[in-house]
């Protein structure tokens, strides 16, 4: 039988708050949010708020591998973007590719997100721009950051102690993995937006037979999508297991 | 002109479609674009973007504005800067757009900014054993600028409170003196104005504009290590501020003799004045830095003392981390509406006061759960069925799949080889023997609090 090809094309995943699923997170995306917005919009539309008054200019946020930090962060950018302001996105995992020149001149944006802080972390240039990158910071209050990692502020293994105290001293927050039920769920509305259907017992092999990481489940999902589409079937165990070669 | 907005709203649109996320956060929206007759010129924070965006997306941009726009396309140039450093520059001269760098030391000599943060007072520092003689330093230097001790080089860990002095300092200077010129910088502020001086040519004004302070505080001068070029203007800088019996005051993270790559002369200089030690605060500054700073916090809290002895008994290293814990312990309260009491600020800490969650790993899990049967671990991962192994073996398993992210083949393997079938099983049955054996139910919470907090 021949295979049917596929476009080219793959359909995207926006990274909004919307499209977010909270888990046990509700607390920290709302105040995310009051985070965000500048303060003149703080005080215009929530007096009543308690988590503006924390007043904080930059946090740090952890969790582990596939919780959603990199989601959150592209979606505070939207969020961002979406009330007229300038932001940028900077994943420190691709720091290989990057320079640290990156950090240099931002302080007359909005937002900044520094993502995943844990892998740069013992690269001395790395390091060292991101201590400047802070103290400069300081003197642009009206930017705020957050930088993120997959483990607590003070487990990160820095070797530049300047940079290590300072983000010690910055409000940090725990962003809590889904339930696998939560999972499920999550899996199933990612499945359902390109037209794909996942029952709850191909769900739950997945999450029994697969890693229960997000970050490596969305991979598998896009793998399956593609392969139904291509053979034109349903994602049954059997597929799913020949797919996967499981 | 709006036109020209629109299409850039367009094809900033069809970009957001095309690109990851991730691609988009980065690149395309830290751009700011400011159109002229015919033209876009899209500016970029820095020339790393700039760079990056012309070589990857130049050629999608151009496309996708032709395609837009039904009449001629605009000609668009990649350039570094901000609308808000435009704004600045037209109101000063009308600029061209291509030469949008600011000079940030000639933008000092038209406008002098003390940099200098107006919270840090002495009446705000917290004294103790640790640094009482840094403070009487300190509090010397501002009451008699240029004349008590010059230059003050006050050096210890990080987050000890030099830069709260300093400032201070440079506070209590403008205070008695509204003319005083202060200025307060970080050592890399320096040098990049430096470098800047340098690429435009106004070096001699970089030197008349730093030789004019009354009061230079320089922070973290270690940062001056290897930067030849840097330390050669800063002597002369030090020199002439010292001459003209101006005040300087630096911070450092070691001794001057200590900091590796730095000119002997500077450390010879450093000397000249007054060199104090700030120590690490002692236990009871520790619990009177948090009550003061629950105090000043911007919905401000009183602190029960136990909780902030709580807080300083654990956190021993340094001011900041303190605070980190602060304001964590008031985030919390603020999320849950809850009130601030020992065991709550227990529960809000748990991952900065232990150790023992910084992974929580199969073998870490397999390692607790063997100690608390008085079983080996060995014993776990053997084929033994046995109810005094098999019963923790699951309990393990179960406390696994709560904690970590592995997945279930991979929990199997690490007990023994066994299937995820087994692990599927295990999970099971401890989640119903919870329901019903309170037994298992209160080691099963055991474990989990001896893992987690």
């Amino acid at each position: 039988m021949m295979n049917q090809l596929t476009l080219g094309i793959s359909l995207r995943d926006d990274a909004t708050f919307t499209n977010f699923t909270l888990g046990r997170n509700e607390a920290t995306i709302h105040f995310l949010q009051q985070f965000l917005l500048n303060v003149d919009e703080i005080n215009q539309t929530s007096s009543d708020n308690h988590e503006n008054k924390l007043n904080e200019q930059m946090i740090y946020l952890w969790g582990s591998v596939g919780c959603g930090l990199s989601h959150l962060l592209q979606a505070c950018c939207h969020y961002v973007s979406a009330h007229g302001q300038t932001s940028l996105y900077l994943p420190l995992k691709q720091a290989s590719e990057l320079s640290p020149q990156i950090l240099e001149g931002l302080d007359n944006l909005s937002f900044i997100a520094i993502d995943d802080c844990d892998v740069i972390a013992g690269q001395f240039s790395w390091e060292e721009a991101l201590f400047h990158f802070y103290n400069r910071m300081l003197s642009s209050p009206n930017t705020r950051v957050i930088f993120s990692g997959h483990i607590a502020v003070k487990q990160l293994p820095l070797s530049l102690p300047d940079l290590q105290s300072r983000l010690n001293s910055l409000l940090s927050l725990h962003v809590n993995s889904l339930e696998d039920g939560e999972k499920l769920t999550v899996l199933q509305s990612r499945a359902k937006a390109r037209g794909l259907e996942i029952t709850q017992q191909v769900g739950l092999f997945l999450l029994n037979r697969c890693s229960r990481n997000m970050a490596a489940l969305f991979p598998i999902l896009e793998k399956l999508d593609h392969a139904s589409l291509v053979e034109q079937r349903k994602l049954t165990i059997p597929f799913v297991k020949s797919v996967l070669k499981i | 002109m709006s036109s020209l907005y629109d299409l850039w709203e367009m094809c900033v649109n069809r970009l957001e479609s095309e690109l990851s996320a991730q691609q988009f956060s980065t690149w395309i929206r830290p751009l700011q674009v400011i159109s002229e007759t015919d033209a876009l010129h899209l500016l970029a924070p820095n020339q790393f973007v700039r760079d990056w965006v012309e070589q990857h997306y130049r050629g999608r941009i151009h496309e996708l504005l032709s395609e837009l726009h039904t009449d001629k396309t605009p000609a668009v140039f990649f350039e570094i800067g901000s609308k808000s450093a435009v704004n600045t520059r037209e109101a000063v001269q009308s600029v061209n757009a291509e030469r949008i760098v600011t000079s940030s030391a000639l933008a000092q000599q038209v406008h002098h900014h003390s940099n200098l943060n107006v919270t840090f007072t002495f009446a705000n520092f917290v004294e103790g054993k640790s640094n009482q003689l840094a403070r009487a330093a300190s509090l010397q230097v501002a009451t008699n600028p240029g004349s008590a001790y010059n230059p003050l080089f006050l050096y210890g860990a990080v987050g000890l409170g030099k830069t709260h002095l300093m400032h201070a300092i440079g506070n209590h200077i403008i205070q008695a003196n509204p003319q005083a010129k202060v200025l307060y910088l970080h050592s890399e502020k320096f040098v990049a104005d430096m470098v800047k001086a340098l690429q435009t040519n106004t070096i001699n004004e970089f030197k008349r504009y730093y030789r004019s302070l009354d009061a230079l505080l320089i922070d973290d001068i270690q940062f001056f290590a290897g930067k030849d070029r840097s330390q050669e203007e800063f002597f002369h800088t030090f020199n002439a501020l010292l001459e003209g019996q101006r005040q300087m005051i630096l911070t450092c993270d070691r001794y001057p003799k200590e900091i590796k790559g730095l000119e002997e002369r500077l450390k010879s200089r450093f000397g000249w004045g007054l060199t104090v030690a700030v120590e690490p605060p002692e236990l009871e500054t520790r619990v009177a830095i948090l009550m003061s700073k629950a105090a000043q916090a911007p919905t401000p809290i009183q602190l029960p003392h136990e909780v902030a002895f709580f807080v300083a008994k654990r956190i021993r290293s340094n001011v900041r981390e303190l605070e980190g814990a602060l304001k964590r312990i008031i985030a919390n309260a603020h999320f849950t509406g809850r009130e601030i009491t020992l065991e709550f600020a227990r529960e809000a800490l748990k991952d900065l006061i232990t150790l023992q969650d910084k992974l929580i790993t199969i073998e870490n899990i397999q390692k607790t759960v063997a100690e608390y049967y008085k079983i080996r671990v060995a014993e776990l991962l053997s084929s033994r069925r046995t109810r005094s192994v098999a019963r923790p073996r699951q309990i393990a398993m179960a406390l696994a799949k709560e904690l970590t992210n592995h997945s279930l083949p991979e929990i199997g393997e690490a007990f023994g080889g066994r299937d995820h079938t087994t692990v599927l099983h295990a999970c099971r049955a401890i989640a119903q023997l919870r329901e019903s054996n309170l037994e298992i139910q209160e080691d099963f919470l055991n474990l989990l609090r001896i893992l987690s907090t």
